[in-house]
């Protein structure tokens, strides 16, 4: 700055509630003795239009270059403030609001406490101040292409919703062809479509768009940049390729947990779900007349501690399939808890047991047996013991063939992926959002997102909702001009950067990293992708990291004020 | 004005501590008095500025942050947990109680948790008395470790230690081999006192110029480790030859 700072300030009495405990008149006459404020204000409530009006009017006219607003907290009145400021045509960051309502009026004991914890307030206040420098937020134009990873029904189906959108799309799949873990499968949820049809339908539509471009055989090793610009790097067969996104999906789905030693598990006769999906495909044997299907088979146990969501509604759908196919058939369904959630399958556990498909509950602790049957006789060749709850009774179930219910568990490479693309994973491998609680599917860096069985278990219908709902996300980002970041964001002083790396390893976003350029090997911050949080300054070695508005020197100042 | 006793100073995170104060305003608690700095997470505060609270004159300083696992930046509060660890090391290391520095981490939604840690913290430093005379430093003294304190914080050394800290304790070295966070400890204490040797040879070659032996009677070090640091100092450019009078070398900081 080449001028002493003009600062304003102005002292809100919040209707009482900051001039009923605070003397404010005392507070002003304070405020008007350091060297740096020009001009003092006191306003019943700074935050109505009157309010403003004033604020604007004094940087006006008494030609202020920096503002403290003295009221409630700059977590709700901060962007009023700054819009009123810039209104003024001062840079919205040169603005300090401070609260002395909650920080000081309202929780000092007395007048006199209040009044001073409040002056002390403003002269930290005012010394951080001084030191503020005007500040643009970041700014980029993102690039209307999405790379989605995984071409299952979710990658595929948020694909076909970005194209509609206008954006270009890269799909990157890991195997030889399009249909991820449903192109096993004979019908879909919720209802027993035909799987093949629809999925046939769905990839010839996208390879007919050119703006649709499928990588198969290919993963992606790298990722790097921000939001609306990152730089994605492909490898397939034909080496490793670097592609351009503005963002980035992930949609790898899931696996299916191998029920390996459990319930004379042996992919002939006791098969999982999706091995009863091929043979319902295939046509299923004639000869397998009686079928029994266990649930939370290795779901909701110590291998496995959650429940899939998805294996009671698949084997009710397969159940009644069955049913309807062949009504001399007998199905069983032997259960813990039979979770349909939803009023989409909730009537199919009805329709199931007017069919004539029975029912059996089990506890955990004592899980049903199966056995071989002994002897040479060729039907039924397996005995299901177990322990009806329902009734209270042991049975024996004759079967030709026994189905598993087994859990998905996220896909064996789901942490690498996680790492790759600089997301948490929760305890069991799934990639999870950033704050569940409050901001459900917004993961840490806006621009890569997640869905569908690589989030968590979900059916096909809900993994279509959620790819429709990713699809629009993007789009919100994606379909602007330009994306306006924070104005907090990590600077590196090159010349004092050792590129040593401790930035990157305590940066939780991927928004700090040391690169080698032509000029050497540094560490560079993007400032799309930094949250601002500052721990990278706090620690890196040679002290070359800045936090734009909160640099060192506004907190030494503030420290330094700290007078007591 | 009137004095607010104990002087403590809070390094409030936007996200929880500062928002746990809006609230206990909010709902008219009552709070002991102090200061404090708003950060956007208790990760920005560097040990330098807890020093620089203290060599300011606060009695006590706290940080008040996200509760583990919640931290609206991942992590930030376990890299000021580790810091927090490290200055109060420091302060034991210099004579003073470590407990004039701790770290409390609440939820947002907690003005109640608010209140109870700076009360606590509040009579906590209250019972330790004013920092320096209660710890039996005289004042002088208190600032001049302290600044030796800024020093070591500053050092690139102290500075890679403990900011590696969350990765290196309990996992592995550069070479893969296990390090224990005992171990880990041990051997970051170690540097520490060996930065707060060259340090204070640093500061005693600072104003002016020194020969050895003057360094050695400034520090109470013997002449042998003087000229071991000097020489280390030296070689990092921290440390130069001034000039030669009456046939003694004189050391000034580079």
């Amino acid at each position: 700055m080449n001028q002493d700072p003009r600062i304003g300030v102005f002292i809100c009495e919040c209707s009482g509630e900051i001039g009923g405990r605070v003397r404010c008149a005392d507070l002003a006459s304070f405020a008007a003795g350091l060297q740096s404020v020009k001009e003092v204000q006191t306003h019943p409530a700074y935050c109505m239009p009157p309010g403003l009006e004033e604020i604007r009017k004094a940087i006006a006219a008494r030609e202020l270059d920096r503002v403290v607003v003295a009221a409630c907290s700059p977590r709700t009145h901060e962007t009023l403030f700054m819009k009123a400021v810039s209104e003024a045509n001062l840079n919205p960051y040169m603005l300090e609001v401070i609260n002395i309502r909650d920080h000081a009026a309202a929780v000092a004991p007395d007048e006199v406490s209040a009044t001073s914890k409040a002056c002390a307030m403003l002269r930290i206040g005012v010394a951080r101040t001084e030191k503020l420098s005007p500040l643009e937020n970041a700014r980029v134009r993102p690039e209307k292409r999405v790379v989605v990873i995984g071409a299952g029904l979710v990658g595929l189906s948020t694909a076909k919703e970005l194209l509609a959108r206008g954006f270009k799309v890269i799909a990157v799949e890991k195997s030889a062809a399009a249909g991820g873990m449903l192109s096993r499968y004979f019908t879909m949820l919720p209802g027993p479509h035909k799987t093949e049809d629809f999925l046939n339908r769905l990839v010839n539509d996208l390879k007919k768009n050119s703006d649709m471009e499928f990588r198969f055989g290919a993963e992606v090793t790298s990722l790097r940049g921000g939001t609306g610009a990152y730089e994605v790097t492909v490898r397939d067969s034909g080496g490793e390729q670097k592609v351009s996104a503005g963002a980035v999906v992930v949609a790898v789905g899931a696996e299916e947990f191998s029920p390996e030693g459990l319930f004379g598990f042996n992919g002939r006769d006791v098969i999982t779900q999706a091995g009863l999906e091929s043979l319902l495909k295939e046509g299923l044997d004639p000869l397998k007349e009686s079928i029994a299907m266990i649930q939370c088979a290795g779901g909701r146990s110590e291998r496995v501690p959650y429940c899939s969501r998805t294996c009671c509604m698949t084997a009710l759908k397969n159940a009644l399939w069955i049913k309807e196919q062949r009504p001399s058939a007998e199905v069983s369904i032997i259960f813990r808890d039979i979770y349909t959630g939803g009023p989409l399958l909730e009537r199919d556990i009805r329709t199931a047991a007017e069919k004539g498909i029975k029912f059996y509950r089990y506890e955990k602790d004592d899980p049903p047996i199966v056995e071989r049957e002994a002897g040479e006789s060729m039907f039924p060749a397996l005995k299901v013991t177990v322990h009806d709850t329902l009734t209270n009774s042991r049975k024996g179930l004759a079967c030709d063939l026994v189905v598993l219910s087994n859990p998905l568990i996220p896909t064996r490479d789901s942490r690498k992926l996680a790492e790759i693309v600089g997301l948490p994973v929760d305890p069991h491998g799934f990639l999870i959002d950033h704050y569940a609680r409050v901001k459900p599917s917004h993961f840490v860096a806006k621009g890569i997102l997640v869905c569908g069985n690589a989030h968590f278990p979900l059916s096909p219908y809900e993994g279509q909702v959620q790819a429709y709902g990713t699809a629009s996300r993007i789009a919100q980002l994606l379909s602007r001009d330009e994306l306006e970041g924070s104005a907090f964001f990590s600077q590196v002083d090159e010349a004092k950067c050792i590129a040593c790396g401790l930035c990157e390893s305590v940066c939780a976003f991927g928004a700090i990293k040391v690169i080698q350029d032509e000029k050497g090997k540094k560490a560079h911050s993007s400032a799309v992708n930094c949250l601002g949080c500052g721990t990278c300054a706090a620690g890196c070695p040679m002290q070359a990291i800045g936090m734009r508005h909160f640099t060192d020197g506004q907190i030494s100042s503030q420290i330094a004020a700290a007078v007591f | 004005m009137n004095r607010c006793e104990p002087r403590i100073l809070a390094f409030l995170c936007n996200w929880a501590g500062y928002a746990a104060c809006d609230l206990a305003g909010t709902q008219h608690l009552r709070l002991p008095p102090f200061l404090e700095v708003r950060v956007m997470c208790t990760g920005r505060v560097d040990p330098l500025q807890m020093i620089e609270a203290f060599l300011n004159g606060c009695d006590g300083v706290m940080l008040v942050g996200c509760r583990k696992g919640e931290c609206r930046y991942e992590n930030g509060n376990y890299h000021a947990e580790r810091r927090v660890h490290w200055v109060r090391n420091a302060l034991q290391y210099i004579g003073a109680n470590p407990n004039r520095l701790s770290c409390d981490w609440i939820g947002a939604d907690n003005a109640q948790a608010f209140k109870s840690v700076t009360e606590e913290f509040s009579a906590k430093v209250a019972s330790l008395g004013r920092f320096g005379e209660s710890d039996g430093i005289e004042k002088g003294e208190l600032e001049s470790r302290l600044r030796v304190l800024t020093e070591v914080f500053s050092g690139e050394r102290m500075r890679w230690l403990t900011g590696r800290d969350l990765e290196m304790s309990g996992g592995t070295d550069v070479f893969g081999n296990g390090v224990s966070s005992d171990a880990f400890e041990k051997e970051v204490m170690d540097v520490f006192r060996n930065e707060y040797q060259r340090c204070r040879i640093l500061i005693a070659s600072g104003d002016a110029p020194r020969s050895v032996s003057e360094i050695a009677s400034m520090t109470a070090m013997s002449s042998e480790t003087v000229v071991r640091e000097i020489v280390v100092l030296n070689r990092q450019g921290k440390l130069c030859l001034d000039s030669i009078v009456e046939g003694v070398p004189q050391y000034r900081r580079a």
